[in-house]
Parts: C-alpha cells; structure tokens; sequence
C-alpha cells in the first residue's frame, strides 16, 4: 500500500520538473524561431524549428507573415511545444511560449 | 485478577501511524511540488529574460546612429524589452573595435510567483550586438551619440573609488600589445606598479565574491559592490580576504606579486559595470 503510494508521489514530482524544463526549452525554441523570422522566411523559421526541436512536435504561428515583414516592424513567433511530461499516461501537455524580435534587413 | 494487554488499541495505533506517514509523505511531496515550481519560475525568467536581452541589443544596434536607424536605440530597446515581458534596465552601453560597434543592453524579468520575486528580485540578462558597417572606424562621437545608463555611469560615480595600491599606472585599459603574448588585444583593467608585498586595499566596501588562484590572473580577488559594479584584483602575493566576507572600504586584501602571467610586480585591477570591464581610472580618486 505505502510503495505504489511512494512511487505514484515521486513520478508526479518528476513530471511536473519535465513541466519545467520543456517550458525553458520551449521558450529557447521561440527565441531561435523568432531570430530567424527577423532575418529569413516563414519556411525558413520551420526548418530553423524543426532543426532545433527534434522530435518534439511543435505548433507555430508567426505574425506578421513573411511577407507582410517589414524591416524596422517587430515579428512575433508563437508556439506550443508537446511536453514529454506525463506522455506515458496518454497525456498530452502543451506548453506556450512566444518571443519578439525587430525585423531586419535581408 | 487478570492482567491487561499492552496495547489496548492496536488498531489504533496503526491507523494514527498509516496517518501520519500519508501526511508526511503529502508534506514532502507538497515540498517538492513548490522547490521544482520555483526552479521552473527561475529558469522561465531567466529563459524570457536572453530571449529579451537578445532582441533588445539587436534593436538597439539596429537604430544606432551607426546603422542609420530611425527613433534611437534606447526606444528601440525598451520597445522589444517590453514585447518580451521583460524591462529595459540598462541601455545602450557601447564600445568600439575598428570599425566594430557593440551595443550593450542589460534587462530584467519579474518571476511570476510572489514568493520567488521576493527573492530573487529581477532575474537580469545581458547582451550585445555588433553593427559592422563598410567604411571608416567608429567615431567616438558616434558612440557620445548614443547615450545611456550605462555610459552615464562612469561619470555619475567618478571618484567613488579608492586606489587600491600606493603606486604608478603602468598601462592603462584599453588595446594594447600583451607583453608576454606578444598579441595586440584589449586590457581590461590598469595595472598598478609597486613593490612585492606592498598592501591591496579595498576600492569600495562590498562582499567578496571569490578569493582564489585563476589562470593567468594569478591570485585573484573579487568584490561585489552591488549596483551592477563589482572590482578585481590579480597577481596577488598574498590573499588575506576571504570568499563571503564583506570588506569596508580601504581594508587590506592581500598583496601585491607576480602570479600568473606577468612580468613583474604589480596589480592589476578591474572595475566591472554590469558584469562588463570598464575603464577603472574615472572611477578612481
């Protein structure tokens, strides 16, 4: 009775710290996301993406689109990345993060 | 007459124990629970505050008279602080290398739990972008042009500091040709000849941050002064400060030497604004 107890508590504390770092690791991915939209194309913010994050799925919006950027204007990656916290239970926990940056000229 | 058991109650007392462990365990695991709530909390804030500082500098570098951006760095930079959640908390130091510039920005970010703010305060990040233009080197008037917190500082705390050691300015901050590598690069602090063993003294009051042997500095001496200003003392003879200890201005902390990579006695010493060397001779009396 006390073991599953013991075993059920410390699973619950070690996928709220995955919470945690697929949070910080989610807001690095929007950092990179949104550096390369400063620079480069929409597809090229998803290749940026994808190289960065793995296997992990990941859900972006990028605003203003690639081709409504203007140099000077600010751009906005957002994006929600698929936590491995609790995916062993069948759960699937999405976590948010956005970042800004000021386009720049190509 | 009949003796009675031991234990009127065991079942009891087993209940209050199976009690009691089910609670200490919610305790611990409630604990737990708010430690890896507080690291996330750090680490988001920290995690925002890069992301902020990055796109900060870049904004500021990008609107520097330099790069003929319109508006001025500083807006700039508070602009996309703010997009980031974060606050601009200083701008737009800047230093020149040829035909380099680099602007620096430093920001801040509140951590969400009140608890963990109480704490730590604004969790700051600080970065730096280049603007690299064709043609001549950067005008020093350029970087008069930008301004700023940090570039206001010197001036605002000209004269706080004391002199550590009794002796002559040897070579000041600034680039210079290293005199053991031979190389053309920075020195990032003046030195101060005098003789093997003459006292180091404390340039400001503040905590000592570290007291140890580090590369080719030698024995080294560090002290956090608080406002973003800390000071550093190497090739050392002798360190009498120690690591934790908090030091009142013009408090002996060691001597000088020639540890680590130099040629003969002296003591270099450093002046850092916002984690950065600056020129510690303005700072100085």
């Amino acid at each position: 009775m006390l073991l599953p107890g013991i075993v059920l508590l410390l699973t619950l504390v070690l996928h709220a710290g995955l919470v945690g770092l697929d949070l910080v690791v989610a807001q690095g991915l929007a950092r990179e996301a949104a550096r390369t939209a400063a620079v480069d194309s929409d597809e090229a913010v998803r290749q940026a993406l994808d190289a960065a994050a793995g296997r992990r799925p990941v859900e972006l919006r990028v605003d203003p689109p690639a081709a409504r950027r203007q140099p000077g204007e600010t751009v906005t990656v957002r994006l929600r990345v698929r936590s491995r916290a609790f995916a062993a239970f069948g759960a699937h926990v999405w976590l948010p993060a956005e970042a800004t940056m000021r386009v720049e000229h190509r | 007459m009949t003796a009675g058991p031991a234990h009127p109650h065991p079942a009891a007392d087993q209940g209050t124990a199976g009690l009691l462990t089910v609670l200490a365990g919610m305790l611990l695991t409630t604990l737990a629970l708010m430690t890896v709530a507080a690291a996330t909390d750090v680490g988001m804030a920290a995690a925002r505050a890069r992301t902020a500082a990055d796109a900060a500098a870049l904004a500021a570098a990008g609107t520097s008279p330099l790069a003929g951006g319109e508006g001025g760095p500083r807006p700039a930079a508070a602009l996309l602080a703010e997009a980031n959640g974060a606050r601009l908390v200083g701008c737009c130091s800047a230093a020149a290398e040829g035909r380099t510039l680099d602007v620096e920005v430093v920001v801040g970010v509140a951590p969400r739990l009140a608890m963990v703010r109480a704490r730590t305060g604004l969790v700051r990040a600080r970065a730096a972008a280049s603007v690299r233009p064709d043609g001549e080197a950067v005008d020093p008037a350029v970087l008069a042009l930008l301004g700023g917190d940090l570039l206001d500082r010197p001036a605002a705390d000209a004269g706080r500091l004391h002199r550590p050691v009794h002796g002559h300015v040897s070579s000041g901050y600034g680039p210079r040709v290293h005199p053991v590598s031979g190389r053309r690069r920075r020195h990032t602090g003046a030195d101060f000849a005098a003789p093997s063993g003459t006292p180091v003294v404390a340039a400001d009051a503040g905590l000592v941050t570290s007291a140890r042997w580090r590369g080719g500095y030698g024995k080294t001496v560090t002290i956090d002064h608080g406002d973003g200003l800390a000071t550093l003392y190497a090739h050392q003879s002798d360190l009498v400060a120690a690591p934790g200890t908090r030091v009142h201005r013009g408090q002996v902390i060691g001597a000088v030497g020639c540890t680590g990579v130099c040629t003969g006695p002296h003591l270099h010493f450093e002046v850092h604004r916002a984690g950065r060397p600056v020129d510690p001779l303005p700072y100085l009396r």
